[in-house]
């Protein structure tokens, strides 16, 4: 799971930045408006916080350019000014959940992992599929009544395959969503990782489709 | 002050009496002179008249030839007199009958006029004039009766007087209308002043007569002083809670730091100071913030502003599946600041969705005397000793509780800042709590003393 992290102040950006990483996102940050939109544009965020007091460009107005060309990476609005005017503006822009300063890093955390959750059609409790749970909170995955331990990069890369079951996906949208932008993107480390998620859960669980990728929980 | 129509209306009115008046006294005056003039031109040629039938017999006895007697001398009191004196000699028309008209001593060549009253209470007017005749004096004075003459006077004054007072009145409709047409750009700036108080402009019209510019002009450049201070000092309270919002963000994280998990009693105190800190922010710059009913021309479509809001509820409360309804006056347009009223229905429609179990109702009416808003939840409720309390709770917020009632505070700031009231009860329609707002027109506020 990728996430863009978008705050001018550099203290709080490097806070949210270690908070979400803890808790098994790839994140990416700018510190402008402008910054901010480039990036959204150009890689394929599954999330997105932003703050809207700016420089260069409001962050309403970046959300409104993603929205109007087709953007829908769901967005976490941060704000100071909390006023109920901005909230309404804010979901007018298209923002999927807001969070007024100051606010705890967990609730930030929560937010996020619920906007995620939504987008994949889950509204509420823990991710699961078939003998799968995932534990979001302790990075673990629970397999036939099994508790898994995961690391980083396993647990971000089974839980973006838990949020599309059945579905193609071609290693380079693995490594766009699992790893943050200043990371080595080499593409055959996926291969790596998919092994040992094979190893620890079950080689039946993704599917290699040659040529063009991995499915996971096809069989069911 | 007396209005300016009336003003130019009276004075119109007296100068145009005057006028009026003396126009007539003038005509009046003019008038029986040249009746007079004319009644003395008749009489002196009766007078030429007698003096041919004038003569004296042998014995020296003044004779008149009756022959030139006019007839209207002849019956008594007919209202035309002559009397002939030569010496002691008298000769008198038969019309005076046992009366006689005054005697008057002139000089041979001399004349002379007065009013006098006559028999019967007749106004007469005599002419005399004395000759020689054949060396010896003769005095003609003719008298004639007035009343005739002052009739036809009489008549003429009160035709004159009609058509005055009928020229008058007209002159006074079409003054009025004049005016009424002159002071019809007050009227159109008074209108959208009116139209301003509503909210349905934010400017006057300076397209006006040159007198009222201007004052026009004026009150646009004050209109947009206010505005873009009232801008300025928001952008710079957002910059202030921006600012500061920040660093307490910040703190809040440092105090959940897994350094401080040793101390959770230091974290703890931490974060209730942060809280409280961030609680008299919040509520600080909001008060600061409010716009209140100060600023004319501000403009809420609450028709077209309610369902996003009742949106963005449904999006922050979309774990609870809450319906939320409303019923809205068709042509729904508030004179209110947009953030004030989005603050206000904000806060008390998330009281609502806060409390309530599956059903909140927002009712709005809108009448000449103002606003009325009401909240309905289908929650708990207030049991009836707590709503005074309630209803006190925004002056004393600063040492309550956090998290309690903030919401429903700044309601209340913003329903004073209006000069409104929040009331509190229990809803009839959805059985839970009842916030009514009432915000009365700007009209309204300033007719009440």
């Amino acid at each position: 799971m990728r996430l863009l992290v978008v705050e001018d102040d550099g203290e709080l950006r490097d806070t949210l930045r270690q908070a979400l990483t803890r808790a098994g996102f790839a994140v990416d940050t700018a510190d402008n408006g402008e910054d901010a939109e480039h990036l959204g544009d150009t890689e394929p965020y599954d999330a997105v916080v932003l703050d809207l007091g700016l420089p260069r460009r409001p962050g309403l107005e970046v959300l409104k350019h993603w929205r109007a060309r087709g953007n829908a990476a769901p967005v976490v609005i941060l704000t100071a000014r909390d006023t109920w005017q901005e909230k309404v503006d804010g979901f007018k822009a298209g923002a999927d959940d807001y969070l007024a300063k100051p606010f705890h890093l967990e609730e930030l955390v929560a937010r996020v992992n619920a906007i995620i959750r939504r987008r994949h059609g889950e509204t509420r409790g823990a991710l699961r599929t078939g003998e799968l749970q995932l534990d979001e909170e302790r990075q673990t995955v629970t397999h036939r009544g099994e508790t898994v331990a995961l690391t980083g990069t396993e647990f971000r890369l089974l839980r973006y395959f838990m949020l599309h079951p059945g579905k193609i996906l071609s290693k380079s949208e693995l490594t766009a969503h699992v790893y943050d932008f200043d990371s080595d993107r080499d593409s055959n480390v996926i291969e790596v990782y998919i092994r040992r998620l094979r190893e620890k859960l079950g080689a039946e669980l993704i599917e290699t489709r040659r040529g063009q990728g991995y499915v996971f929980g096809a069989k069911r | 002050m007396r209005s300016i129509q009336s003003r130019l209306g009276i004075g119109f009115t007296v100068s145009l009496i005057a006028v009026f008046a003396l126009q007539w006294l003038v005509v009046s005056v003019t008038m029986r002179n040249a009746s007079e003039a004319g009644m003395i031109t008749h009489i002196e040629h009766d007078i030429d008249n007698l003096l041919a039938g004038l003569s004296f017999d042998a014995a020296g006895r003044l004779q008149l030839a009756p022959d030139r007697v006019e007839k209207y001398y002849l019956p008594p009191f007919s209202g035309n007199y002559f009397r002939v004196v030569s010496g002691d000699q008298l000769l008198r028309s038969r019309s005076l009958w046992d009366q006689d008209l005054p005697g008057v001593a002139l000089a041979a060549g001399q004349q002379e006029s007065r009013h006098l009253a006559g028999p019967r209470s007749q106004s007469l007017l005599l002419y005399a004039r004395a000759f020689e005749l054949r060396g010896r004096p003769v005095v003609i004075s003719i008298a004639k009766d007035l009343a005739p003459v002052e009739q036809e006077i009489r008549r003429f004054r009160n035709r004159y007087a009609l058509v005055s007072a009928a020229a008058l009145a007209l002159l006074l409709a079409l003054q009025a209308w004049l005016v009424r047409q002159g002071l019809r750009p007050l009227r159109t700036t008074r209108a959208e002043l009116e139209r301003l108080e509503r909210g349905e402009i934010d400017s006057l019209d300076e397209n006006v007569p040159a007198e009222l510019r201007p004052l026009v002009k004026e009150l646009n450049t004050r209109l947009l002083a206010m505005k873009q201070r009232l801008a300025r000092s928001r952008q710079a309270l957002g910059n202030l809670a921006h600012a500061m919002k920040t660093p307490l963000t910040l703190l809040m994280h440092q105090a959940a730091d897994e350094r401080l998990h040793g101390a959770p009693e230091l974290s703890r105190g931490m974060t209730a100071q942060i809280q409280a800190m961030k609680q008299l922010v919040d509520r600080e710059l909001k008060r600061a913030r409010l716009s209140g009913a100060a600023l004319p021309g501000a403009c809420f479509d609450i028709a077209a502003e309610l369902p996003a809001l009742i949106e963005t509820l449904r999006s922050l409360y979309r774990d609870k599946e809450l319906e939320i309804t409303s019923r809205l006056p068709p042509a729904a347009v508030l004179p209110a600041d947009r953030e004030d009223m989005l603050e206000l229905l904000g806060n008390l429609l998330d009281n609502a969705c806060k409390w309530a179990r599956s059903r909140v109702r927002v009712e709005v009416d809108i009448a000449a005397s103002g606003i009325t808003l009401r909240v309905h939840d289908d929650g708990p409720g207030c049991p009836p000793q707590d709503l005074v309390q309630l209803a006190q709770r925004g002056a004393r917020l600063d040492e309550s509780a956090p998290g309690h009632g903030l919401g429903l505070a700044i309601a209340m700031d913003i329903a004073a800042s209006y000069d409104g009231i929040l009331r509190f009860g229990r809803s009839e329609i959805l059985g839970g709590f009842l916030v009514t707002a009432e915000l009365p027109s700007r009209e309204s506020v300033s007719a009440t003393p």
